[in-house]
């Protein structure tokens, strides 16, 4: 039997999401009419005890880019709004995409841990202002 | 990138079977599993996968 390596079974989840996404791309207008409303409630970070959740809703067209707008909380709309594009890329994949670090660090050219440290600084960010408010 | 050029038929439906659940997971639609979806998909791990077999 052949045994999978760790770039290969990256590899074969790529496609597995791709062929997902190129299929919603392709029947967007079908999809559109069938009303979808999957969702799931993720959770990001602790302030003060008070978790931070947001909704996270499959197939929609959020981009890595304008992620500030699954959140209800105003606040931290627009304190997730002020984040690098890179801290946005590394949440978005994180959090929607399911992606694990290393496989973010492939996609965007960085280090596994380039990447821990963008997400961790990101969150702290986004915990601090939050504080600050 | 899979560099294995001699994945036998048998080697890439093993493959796909062992991948059940991430397929599943990732050919669902409003909860349920899309046939079509899940279809394009095997024929797309398929197609990477023998890409590169030898002649």
């Amino acid at each position: 039997m052949y045994k999978l390596s760790k770039e290969e079974k990256s590899y074969l989840r790529k496609i597995v999401v791709n062929t997902r996404n190129t299929y919603f791309y392709k029947n967007q207008y079908l999809l559109l009419e069938e009303n979808i409303d999957e969702t799931e409630e993720k959770y990001l970070i602790s302030i003060d005890n008070v978790e931070i959740k947001f909704e996270v809703k499959y197939d929609s067209e959020i981009k890595p880019f304008e992620i500030e707008k699954v959140f209800k909380d105003e606040k931290i709309n627009k304190i997730v709004k002020a984040l690098t594009l890179r801290e946005k890329l590394v949440l978005f994949s994180y959090y929607f995409e399911n992606k694990t670090d290393k496989e973010i660090g492939i996609a965007l050219n960085l280090k596994e841990d380039a990447v821990r440290k963008t997400r961790k600084r990101a969150l702290e960010k986004i915990k601090n202002k939050y504080k600050e408010r | 990138m899979f560099n294995n050029f001699n994945l036998s038929d048998e080697d890439v439906l093993e493959i796909i079977q062992d991948y059940k659940n991430l397929i599943d997971k990732y050919s669902k639609v409003s909860g349920v599993i899309d046939k079509d979806l899940r279809q394009e998909i095997i024929l797309n791990i398929y197609k990477n996968l023998t890409r590169n077999r030898k002649k």
